[in-house]
């Protein structure tokens, strides 16, 4: 049996290797050994095209994936293949910034009032921008008229970076009539932004 | 296109002196930033302004008996 380690690889360098490898093969099986979900799913798209059994095995983050070729099934010209499971690979960053209190960490809320002041300072002072500031519990006062970061997250919101405040949070402080900037946003968009995104970051 | 500008900075001792120039500054004069990386010396917050606020700000601190450490005109993206 082939080994192929694709631990730590970035896509899609794992495709490649697994490519490479069956091509070597005329028949048998490969183990692969990769440490991310869309890795495995690309391996699978791949070795499933090319008509080899796939199946796989997730175990302390590392997940080995075992493809039997029963044939010599690789083509000469695979190379359209890979770059199919390019296009689907998220090659782009998206980073996500997660605000879930109105100040920032617990023991003093007035040291948390100048932190909270001091992140979004430093947020719009970044070279790349997050994709996305999303707020809620008592986060959602951070949007809201007459918030102390208000200004930062309006020079944010005007560079392109979307600003998502869920309402459920503005009704329960009966503020929703308040928001200054951005959009109000529900669980299924927060949910979709944190499963979305490259980069969590949470202060 | 965001743009940078030079913004005066003046650091301090403490935190509390920082706190005190953002309880005792008017409004429009400037604000607590976390102190630059360019700026190794200072208690962590420190003070940002359009730098023709210098002889303002520092005439509130004499004031008001802040004491500050250090100011610098470094450049920031525009806030």
């Amino acid at each position: 049996m082939i080994q192929v380690n694709a631990i730590g690889d970035a896509c899609p360098l794992p495709v490649i290797k697994v490519k490479k490898a069956l091509e070597q093969m005329s028949s048998g099986e490969l183990e692969v050994l990769v440490d991310n979900d869309v890795a495995v799913q690309n391996i699978e798209r791949f070795a499933k095209s090319r008509e080899c059994a796939f199946s796989y095995e997730k175990g302390d983050g590392i997940f080995t994936i075992r493809i039997v070729k029963s044939a010599d099934d690789i083509s000469e010209d695979s190379t359209e293949q890979v770059e199919d499971v390019r296009e689907h690979t998220p090659r782009s960053v998206k980073r996500v910034v997660a605000i879930a209190s109105n100040t920032m960490g617990r023991g003093d809320d007035v040291l948390g009032d100048i932190l909270i002041k001091s992140f979004f300072f430093t947020l719009t002072q970044l070279d790349e921008l997050p994709h996305t500031v999303l707020l809620y519990n008592s986060g959602a006062k951070l949007s809201i008229h007459g918030s102390p970061v208000l200004k930062d997250i309006v020079a944010l919101h005007q560079a392109g970076v979307r600003i998502m405040t869920c309402g459920t949070c503005l009704n329960h402080f009966g503020i929703a009539d308040q928001l200054a900037i951005g959009d109000i946003t529900n669980m299924y968009d927060i949910v979709d932004e944190l499963r979305t995104a490259t980069h969590i970051i949470r202060p | 296109m965001r743009e940078r500008a030079p913004k005066l900075v003046i650091t301090f001792r403490s935190t509390t002196d920082a706190m005190m120039m953002e309880k005792t500054c008017p409004a429009g004069n400037g604000r607590l930033i976390p102190v630059p990386r360019e700026i190794s010396r200072g208690c962590g917050l420190a003070w940002a302004a359009e730098p023709d606020r210098e002889a303002f700000l520092l005439q509130i601190m004499r004031d008001n008996e802040i004491p500050w450490l250090e100011k610098k005109i470094i450049e920031f993206y525009n806030f």
